[in-house]
């Protein structure tokens, strides 16, 4: 069965809405510099006492927003009781400065409904038949018939699913917690009082939970407020840099030279493509595949490189050390303009926290998300739709630009060997989402397999099917491939030859 | 101009603010809804003179030039089906 973030992907469901919902409320209130007693007064657009729509009572609904709102903010969660509302102590977040820290991903314990994290059991639909096979076939025993139905003991279910394969009725099931399933890197676990836990230690910040959690119990910070102010601050020019999955994300016939327009529209002094970064990592990658022992592992993905090296640190010499393509592209800015502020934009949540390690802060100020810009665009009534531009853009190759799709790294980087240094016969494996990662590194551990370049990506189809996307995973591969072929030129020209300026 | 020759039209609004709100996860609904597609001439329009209200209301549908706001896949999914019934009975 495909995963949960498969099941309801391409689903508009009130979880999207309600995210989507306090971004533009927290944009409005910034851009209409209201007085930040009002803050108080906010949630109040979004759900409406004594008409609860999404939970059962509108003081839950009230709790749960305040502490939405502070995400969205990018401050942490405090728990709400006597004399303390979430929306207290904020006024760090109105300022232009990083504001958020780690832990980047929350679960915000008002809105987790506890549900229970794996269990196989027997729904209405049992008939309690004659012939039981599902007792008959359980290794440990675990199904009795206290009141004619099957009932599993959990204490000794050990979850072979033998009884759900050979049920007539199909009556039982397993269920698992969402979040959960979710996580590649096995993450979540419950506290003491039952609700979802986040293990900080084991996290790597995919996100992939947060747009699972049927409850949308579980939220990231955002940048959105830092970077309205970062905007409004004249003293400095400050660029976006938008990663190679922007292409197709508001709609097929919004072009990417619209989005580029829409952004500087937005306040930004400039706009780059980050796969000008990608090209630059394709060139260091390509060069040194050629002189690595064993395999070589793709970098761009940070939730990948952080997943890789902790279940293999004997592998962790293997995962390139490059800078990924975020930052080569920042730092290209940085070096032509001291004081110039950079803004990634893109798909990921665990970029957000790329752009929080020392090596990398200096380079990137914050990261925002295709949805939050969507949600600036909504707020400063920018419709990229009607936007008609005659610019040209000409920052990456064709192979540069595809790497948003899963497959992509790894193709650019075996195209460019081949043209650049004759290099044949790469064999190359690659996995998408960290569960498949998992299994595609023990593979490799065990010597089943001999790659020479491995890629791994932690959402399924790469970064087009990352938790801060808007557009329909089909329609982006569509996009970003057109795009792909449209570049000038198919190889990677980073190196000492700049691409020529957007304009 | 073409002229219209199935007999409903559904113009979606493709603005940013009905985007933002949904409009992108619908359009690709009715796309992969088969059985429609002989009676439905799906059509992404512009913004539909703001009804939408700066996306409070997104996002914002036409069906035959009746406005469907806060357009969920369910409610315009049964729009259809129900106008497609409407026109077969009228065929018979």
């Amino acid at each position: 069965m495909s995963r949960i973030f498969e099941r309801m992907r391409g689903i508009y469901t009130p979880v999207t809405d309600i995210r989507r919902k306090i971004l533009m409320e927290i944009t409005n209130f910034v851009r209409e510099q209201r007085n930040r007693g009002e803050i108080d007064s906010l949630p109040f657009r979004i759900i409406q006492m004594g008409k609860p729509i999404y939970r059962c009572c509108s003081y839950r609904e009230l709790s749960i927003v305040r502490q939405r709102i502070r995400l969205a903010l990018g401050l942490p969660l405090i728990e709400e009781m006597e004399g303390q509302s979430a929306l207290e102590h904020i006024d760090s977040a109105f300022s232009e400065k990083k504001v958020i820290s780690t832990p980047l991903v929350q679960v915000i314990r008002a809105a987790c409904e506890k549900c229970p994290e794996d269990i196989v059991t027997v729904t209405d639909k049992c008939q309690a038949c004659m012939a039981h096979p599902c007792s008959i076939v359980c290794p440990r025993n675990a199904i009795a018939f206290p009141e004619e139905q099957a009932y599993i003991h959990q204490d000794k279910c050990i979850k072979c699913m033998k009884c759900v394969e050979v049920c007539p009725y199909a009556a039982i099931t397993r269920m698992q917690r969402p979040c959960a399933e979710a996580c590649g890197v096995d993450a979540i676990d419950s506290d003491e009082n039952g609700f979802a836990r986040i293990i900080q230690d084991k996290c790597v910040s995919c996100g992939l939970c947060t747009v699972s959690c049927p409850f949308a119990a579980i939220s990231e910070k955002s940048e959105i407020v830092q970077v309205l102010y970062t905007l409004s601050n004249i003293q400095h020019d400050v660029h976006a840099i938008l990663a190679p999955s922007f292409v197709g994300q508001f709609g097929r016939k919004v072009s990417p030279e619209a989005i580029f327009e829409g952004i500087r529209k937005l306040g930004f002094s400039d706009v780059k493509e980050v796969a000008y970064g990608a090209d630059c990592d394709t060139e260091l990658l390509a060069e040194k595949i050629t002189r690595t022992e064993g395999f070589l592992g793709t970098s761009c993905c940070p939730s990948w490189v952080m997943t890789a090296r902790s279940y293999y640190p004997e592998y962790s010499e293997h995962i390139a050390e490059s800078y990924t393509p975020m930052v080569e592209t920042a730092k290209i800015i940085k070096e032509k303009q001291e004081g110039a502020k950079v803004v990634f934009i893109g798909p990921c949540i665990a970029k957000k926290y790329e752009a929080l390690t020392p090596e990398m802060a200096p380079y990137v100020d914050h990261v925002i998300t295709f949805e939050e810009l969507a949600a600036l665009f909504v707020a400063f009534e920018i419709d990229v739709q009607k936007i008609d531009t005659q610019i040209t853009i000409q920052d990456a190759s064709s192979l540069g630009r595809g790497y948003a799709l899963a497959g992509g790294v790894g193709e650019a980087i075996i195209e460019t060997a081949r043209q650049q240094f004759d290099m044949k016969d790469i064999s190359f494996e690659r996995a998408e989402t960290l569960a498949d990662c998992r299994i595609m590194l023990k593979g490799i551990a065990k010597g089943d397999t001999h790659p020479d370049l491995v890629e791994g990506m932690a959402c399924p189809g790469g970064c087009i099917g990352g938790p801060g996307t808007l557009g329909p995973l089909r329609m982006v591969h569509r996009q970003v491939k057109e795009f792909s072929k449209a570049s000038s030129h198919k190889y990677p020209q980073c190196g000492s030859k700049h691409p020529p300026d957007a304009q | 101009m073409t002229s219209y020759t199935k007999p409903i039209v559904v113009e979606l609004c493709a603005g940013t603010n009905c985007t933002f709100r949904g409009a992108g996860n619908l359009l690709h609904v009715l796309q992969s809804e088969k059985q429609i597609a002989p009676y439905c001439d799906i059509r992404e329009v512009s913004c539909l003179d703001n009804l939408c209200d700066h996306a409070k209301n997104s996002p914002v549908v036409r069906i035959n030039h009746e406005i469907f706001e806060h357009a969920s896949p369910e409610v315009i999914l049964d729009a259809i089906y129900t106008r497609i019934e409407a026109f077969e009975e009228k065929q018979q």
